[in-house]
């Protein structure tokens, strides 16, 4: 009877074995949607084996462990391309709209500089008239308001930027925090031997959310937690610890720091990486350095037109004043220079009286000297000797292209390597529906054979026991 | 390498995001007519589009100053020949004062005319186009000849000069000036500031004079003193003639310029062009392309989704 018995059990783990199958590819199955899922297999081995008379046969099988199709290569280059990938991507959204302020179209800031020196071409074929003076006026006030609009649109640009960051601070706090959970729970767990797996999988695409959002990269510990690290070297997650990120707004700009018990330590471009960095560089690099080029631009147009300008007198014959000046503002620069796109406007006194506009240099009504010499600034190499105020535009725009072009390049390819770096993950980890079909077939199978099984050994045990009647 | 659902899916997605937004590039590149409107389109070309703008726009405004010189100069053409029709009519009434029959009666009648024709000289002189004095140098809004009250007391001329003696200076390129007026002091004064110092220096005939020591040589019935005058009215109609050559000769040059920027605005259409504005047959074709390769993905798509292992069992 004892090898009958055995058979009967040996059947029954077979049984339970399969169902267990089962279970594990309906899971598979149901997971086949959800992000970061690693497809579970379970590890078989037979059960010790009995020695029976010399011969040994083995008793059943058991299920040793549920573990995840896994590869750590590749989770590490995911980890790393998604923080190219997030740092590319991000700027992409802050520079289309700058790329809409440096704009190329019929009416951009270079036609409005065209359109001012044409007024003082007309000016000179009519240096009394009033409707050619007022032409200039206005001709002067587009000019000033395309200067104005494009800084106030860049620093619109830098504030869209400043509440983005705001946002994903908060994103990746709550990602940390939940990271330092898991990571608690994993060790827990895999303390009394059983393997995480939902919760590594869960892990695992944290990880990959953070080092997006701020380039971090991880490292796996011994207990099973993980570490991360912002590229600077900076800990944002040690086991069961955190250090969240704050945000602060200073000089209108929020900044952000790491905070840590002791300190805040503010984090700069340095210290970060993925969308942060890139939002940072727009903010921080990008703009200023479009700013400081409008505002270099604006400041050599206004000085060389106001040079210009006070050369000449008024239709009185007196002497010129200032044709653009900086607008009245709260807390004055009142010279132009840094910012003298935001502040530039056409003096207000000449908006007045078309009369103070310098067309000539005697207050004769027929002269029109001064604003042949005006005219004259529209093709001159005003900008550091080398440049006109549109080719110095053009070079802006250019610079601008090509950095989006950059971007654009690089965003593409990372986003590529993503895919591939994704699809090759599934081909290790994925659920593939085929793949389960095959093996619920597969456990089927080997449910109704264990069946078979068992109502082969009970018939032969009724047998048995049917001896003696 | 195992295919999953996840793989499949994520790869026509990426197949029917890059293909559509290939055809939107082409389809707003196609409906603008244009292969840059943002500076990312091509950054190279932004400087020859800017520059090919500008001048564009610049040389229709010289065009446009063209036309203006061209109306001065024609206006104050019409106006020398009238002066010059005068002093020719002025020295005709010189010779035939000379003739020895001529009693002093007639030479009064010759003297009123001369007067007439002073008067309109004088006219021609302070004309005006548009509100504005023809020959008034910069100050065009004075009248620039009036009768001097000195004369012919203490002041030999009898008529005062009040314009400024400078030409109005019209761009007609870039850096091309030419002057399409005459300043009436040196037309009618024959006074030119040669030496720079803004002080008008008397280099030719004053015709004002002239015609007024001849009709009161004539008045007064002096031959002689009349004959005496012939060369100046001469002279002074030669310092007319030379300036309206001058003119003409400014004209001459507004009809070449007007070519030259008339070419030039067409070179600069068409660099422009070359570097904005898309070749439509390349555009289309290209887009055509596009369509066909997304209606591709998508029917790979269609017939993937259709494919599943569950219709098997």
């Amino acid at each position: 009877m004892g090898g009958l018995l055995n058979a009967l059990n040996s059947g029954k783990t077979s049984l339970f074995t399969n169902q267990k199958g089962i279970e594990v590819t309906g899971n598979n199955m149901a997971n086949v949607n959800t992000p970061g899922y690693s497809r579970q297999v379970m590890q078989l081995s037979d059960v010790p084996t009995l020695e029976y008379g010399g011969l040994f046969i083995g008793t059943g099988v058991r299920v040793d462990d549920i573990v995840r199709n896994y590869d750590s290569f590749v989770q590490d280059q995911l980890v790393s391309k998604q923080a190219s990938f997030g740092e590319m991507d991000a700027k992409s959204l802050p520079l289309t709209e700058v790329e809409r302020i440096v704009n190329v179209t019929d009416a951009n800031l270079s036609t409005a500089v065209d359109a001012f020196f044409d007024s003082w071409q007309e000016l000179s074929t009519n240096p009394s008239g009033e409707v050619e003076r007022q032409i200039v006026i206005q001709n002067g006030q587009t000019l000033a308001a395309a200067f104005n609009s494009a800084s106030s649109q860049m620093q619109y640009a830098q504030e869209n930027i400043n509440t983005i960051l705001e946002s994903k601070v908060v994103g990746v706090n709550s990602a940390l925090q939940e990271i330092a959970d898991l990571n608690d729970r994993i060790a827990g767990i895999e303390a009394t031997g059983l393997t995480a797996n939902g919760e590594r999988d869960r892990r695992d695409l944290l990880v990959q959310d953070v080092a997006k959002a701020l380039g971090a990269s991880y490292l796996e510990q011994r207990d099973g937690t993980v570490s991360l690290q912002l590229p600077g070297g900076l800990p944002l997650v040690q086991g069961r610890e955190y250090l969240p990120l704050e945000t602060q707004r200073v000089d209108g700009k929020i900044e952000i720091s790491l905070k840590t018990k002791a300190s805040d330590i503010p984090l700069g471009l340095r210290d970060v990486g993925g969308e942060i960095k890139g939002l940072l560089s727009v903010r921080d690099e990008i703009i200023p350095d479009l700013l400081a080029d409008f505002d270099k631009l604006a400041y050599n147009l206004v000085e060389s037109v106001n040079a210009v300008h006070q050369a000449g007198v008024d239709r009185d014959g007196n002497p010129a004043g200032l044709f653009f000046e900086a607008a009245p503002l709260p807390v004055p620069p009142a010279t132009f220079g840094a910012g003298a796109a935001a502040v530039m406007q056409v003096s207000a006194a000449v908006v007045n009286n078309t009369g103070l506009v310098a067309a000539g240099k005697s207050g004769l009504s027929g002269d029109n000297t001064n604003a042949l010499d005006m005219a004259t600034l529209h093709q001159a190499p005003v900008i550091d000797g080398a440049d006109s105020f549109n080719g110095f535009y053009s070079k802006i725009a250019g610079k601008v292209g090509i950095t989006i072009n950059q971007n654009n390049l690089q965003r593409d390819g990372a986003d590529d390597a993503l895919i591939q770096l994704q699809n090759l993950r599934d081909s290790k980890s994925g659920v593939s529906i085929e793949e389960e079909m095959l093996s619920l077939v597969k456990y089927q199978s080997g449910f109704e054979a264990a069946a078979k099984f068992l109502t082969t050994v009970d018939e032969m045990m009724d047998t048995v026991i049917n001896l003696k009647r | 390498m195992k295919t999953t659902n996840a793989t499949t899916y994520r790869t026509l997605l990426q197949n029917l995001t890059r293909g559509s937004t290939r055809l939107n590039d082409w389809r707003i590149k196609t409906a603008t007519g244009k292969q840059v409107s943002r500076p990312s389109d091509d950054p190279t070309a932004i400087r020859p589009i800017l520059n090919a703008r500008s001048q564009i726009s610049a040389s229709d405004r010289y065009v446009r100053t063209m036309d203006t010189a061209q109306d001065r100069l024609d206006n104050s053409e019409a106006y020398l020949f009238n002066v010059e029709n005068v002093l020719t009519r002025v020295k005709e009434l010189v010779i035939q004062a000379g003739n020895a029959t001529y009693t002093p009666e007639d030479r009064a009648l010759l003297a009123n005319e001369i007067a007439l024709r002073r008067e309109e000289l004088l006219d021609a002189a302070n004309a005006k186009v548009d509100g504005k004095y023809l020959f008034a140098g910069y100050a065009d809004n004075t009248k620039p000849f009036l009768a001097n009250p000195a004369y012919p007391g203490t002041s030999s001329a009898p008529v005062i000069y009040a314009g400024d003696s400078r030409a109005v200076t019209l761009e007609i390129g870039p850096g091309a000036l030419v002057e399409t007026s005459i300043p009436g002091s040196e037309l009618f004064m024959g006074q030119e500031d040669t030496d720079g110092d803004g002080v008008a220096e008397q280099v030719g005939i004053d015709i004002f004079s002239v015609l007024a020591r001849i009709e009161e040589g004539l008045r007064a019935n002096d031959p002689d003193a009349v004959n005496v005058e012939i060369d100046n009215v001469e002279e002074g109609a030669n310092q007319v003639r030379k300036l309206h050559g001058l003119l003409g000769a400014v004209g001459q040059r507004l009809d070449t310029a007007r070519v030259h920027m008339e070419t030039l605005n067409i070179d600069m259409e068409e660099i422009r062009s070359r570097y904005e504005d898309i070749d439509l047959v390349e555009a289309i074709s290209n887009m055509t392309m596009e369509e066909n390769a997304l209606k591709a993905a998508m029917q790979v798509s269609a017939r993937v989704s259709q494919l599943s292992i569950l219709d098997y069992f």
